[in-house]
């Protein structure tokens, strides 16, 4: 019956999709029978490009690989560096990193939402949360010179101390967000169009969390307690008073519910850590850019992004100072590839921007 | 109606339209935090529309097919009593009006047959379908009227409306009222029923394949699909108007209700919104039947 199907496609240009990919349907009526995710319309190779700069070259390059949450690239990265070559970092950038990453994570789950309210056509929510995720964007400029790409933590600690006044405008912000959370409540995460369109919408169950790998809030939705925050412990996390969020459905609508409980919990954190800071530096200046030649070996670190495990392999041969091998493994990897085509089988039109945005699918992450 | 009235009607019912249209977008927008575009900008989006060349065309149907919608939208206004001056005043021009609302869709379903772009098919589709859902309660609504007044004529169920807010329709038959407001969100492609045109899925759908000209007529269309639907129910349940102020007042009332619940709402799908419509709206008006002529019969 190959003649009754119809070929659509919904991006790179299209009004719903985040560009960069394009998810390639083939439909009878509304139902998708098959389709065919592409990426690659982001032709920079940041993984080759890594390989030809030095280590304080690449600082600049990593932010891109993630658009919508820059900071965990930056945050991941600098540890690679400092787990080779054994740079200490001063307590006082552990917590600001944990600082930056929380607002990093906030900031973020807002652009989420605003996807997901664009996909399902609630413009106001939409509106609402880029407007809110300014706040957070402001405090960064402010912190770091730059909205999005803020190329602040480096190997070796943070580039620059908290500016006069910051913490106060941070914790302003944050009960700001606090009291704006009850008005979403009301108009989104209450409102029964949201809840029927994504209630048992893609569920993700332990069979497939294992087949593909899923992490983050993919498996938190469905009760298990998977946190890189817990078990990798870095940067201030181990002395955070936090617990790890989770519900039990899996489906969309948990997912979506668990992130905006993780606004809450990102508050409490960074309220913590602004209580608990240490006073010193926070940059231990390695040596000479330029000249800096990492040993041989290679490591794989992690960090919490608003979607799951993300890592980065790093692999140095002692001769050069620029990396021998670089990976990037985001947790969209696997939910933007293999699963979407498994998941999306049988599911209608409507129900493709629920999946972007649930699993919060960044192509930068697959194409890089 | 002189013959300058004839013409002239269309062109002022546009200019309520498209005011409506931006005093739409700025309400939205402020319900959205933003201050919004300034409220000509549908005007000057129209006339810099209509200023371009011809945009390429896929054939006579497909041309035809705008015509068609901007003429079935233009005809409508025709019997609709403009502040209680009836147009084209037949007997029964309310079952009149039941078929000529049709035309405009079908037109549209027309050129974006000719055009063969999925995302314009689909839209239509979608269109056609919500057409098919919401055409029943609808029905049943005028004829509700209809029955009640004893008459089809649009003047004399204004008429019957005179004396006072106590004798306008939406006082007597609320439930009435209640399924054709219902109905005129998904008329007007509103939220949540504004699956036809869906940026996220269809990439908005059958106006995918219009540019230019043809996007500035489509935008006329809609400015007059605006204003036939507030007159209507201004006409049908607000006891008309005696005077323009009056009957812009009223349905820009009527509007700003609509634009209100269309802010909050997100996007249904194709199948719950033929069904919502077939049960709940029809239930309401079956309701409303037996409680407002059920003593007429009986």
């Amino acid at each position: 019956m190959a003649e009754r199907r119809v070929e659509l496609f919904i991006g790179p240009n299209h009004p719903g999709a985040a560009g960069n990919s394009c998810m390639h349907l083939w439909l009878e009526g509304d139902t998708i029978v098959h389709m065919e995710p592409e990426y690659g319309f982001l032709h920079r190779s940041f993984e080759k490009l890594m390989e030809h700069r030095n280590l304080m070259q690449n600082v600049s390059i990593i932010p891109r690989i993630c658009v919508p949450e820059p900071d965990i690239n930056e945050e991941v990265y600098a540890r690679c560096i400092e787990a080779i070559c054994g740079i200490e970092v001063p307590p006082r950038a552990k917590y600001i990193r944990t600082m930056v990453l929380e607002l990093a994570r906030i900031a973020a789950t807002f652009l989420n939402l605003g996807f997901m309210c664009g996909g399902l056509g609630i413009y106001t929510v939409m509106n609402w949360a880029f407007a809110d995720r300014d706040f957070i964007l402001d405090l960064f400029e402010w912190l770091t010179g730059a909205r999005v790409y803020h190329i602040y933590i480096v190997p070796g600690g943070v580039r620059r101390d908290l500016p006069e006044g910051f913490e106060d405008r941070v914790r302003e912000v944050l009960d700001y967000i606090e009291r704006r959370l009850v008005d979403y409540d009301r108009t989104f995460y209450h409102n029964s169009f949201f809840v029927f369109r994504t209630k048992g919408r893609f569920v993700v169950t332990e069979k497939l969390a294992k087949k593909y790998c899923l992490t983050g809030p993919a498996v938190r939705a469905m009760g298990k307690p998977v946190d890189m925050r817990k078990i990798y412990a870095y940067e201030a996390y181990p002395e955070i008073d936090f617990e790890v969020v989770t519900l039990k459905d899996g489906d969309a609508y948990s997912r979506m519910i668990l992130k905006r409980m993780e606004i809450e919990q990102s508050i409490d954190i960074i309220r913590q850590v602004l209580d608990k800071m240490p006073k010193g530096k926070v940059f231990n200046k390695p040596i000479n850019y330029k000249k800096w030649i990492p040993p041989a070996g290679q490591t794989y670190q992690v960090v919490e992004s608003t979607n799951g495990e993300y890592g980065y392999y790093m692999r140095f041969d002692g001769k050069s100072g620029n990396p021998y091998r670089v990976h990037v493994r985001g947790p969209s990897y696997t939910t933007g590839t293999a699963m979407i085509q498994e998941m999306l089988k049988g599911a209608r039109i409507e129900d493709v921007p629920i999946y972007l945005s649930s699993f919060g699918i960044c192509p930068p992450e697959i194409d890089r | 109606m002189t013959v300058l009235g004839m013409i002239g009607l269309p062109i002022v019912c546009f200019l309520i339209g498209i005011s409506f249209m931006g005093i739409g977008t700025r309400i939205t927008a402020r319900i959205q935090r933003r201050y919004g575009p300034p409220l000509i900008q549908p005007f000057i989006d129209v006339v810099k529309l209509l200023s371009k060349q011809r945009p390429v065309s896929y054939g006579w149907v497909f041309d035809l097919g705008v015509w068609m919608a901007l003429a079935g939208a233009a005809l409508v206004v025709y019997f609709v009593p403009f502040a209680n001056r009836p147009v084209l005043s037949t007997q029964a021009d309310i079952v009149a009006l039941m078929y000529i609302l049709t035309i405009a869709p079908l037109g549209m379903a027309l050129g974006t047959a000719q055009a063969k772009n999925p995302y314009a098919s689909i839209g239509i589709s979608r269109a056609l379908m919500l057409m098919m859902g919401y055409d029943l309660p609808l029905v049943m609504v005028l004829l509700g009227i209809i029955s009640y007044t004893g008459s089809a004529n649009f003047m004399d169920v204004i008429s019957a409306q005179a004396g006072g807010i106590s004798n306008w329709y939406i006082v007597k038959m609320p439930l009435f009222a209640v399924v054709y407001f219902w109905v005129m969100i998904a008329e007007m492609g509103k939220h949540p029923f504004d699956i036809i045109i869906a940026p996220s899925e269809i990439a908005s759908g059958p106006m995918v394949e219009y540019s230019g000209k043809f996007l500035g007529y489509l935008f006329i269309y809609m400015a007059l699909h605006y204003y036939t639907a507030c007159a209507l129910f201004v006409d049908l349940f607000l006891g008309g108007a005696s005077n323009f102020v009056v009957f812009y007042l009223k349905m820009l009332a009527v509007f700003f209700v609509l634009i209100w619940i269309s802010a909050v709402m997100a996007r249904t799908t194709t199948q719950r919104a033929v069904k919502m419509y077939w049960t709940k709206p029809v239930v309401l008006a079956l309701i409303g039947w037996l409680l407002y002529l059920g003593w007429k019969v009986f």
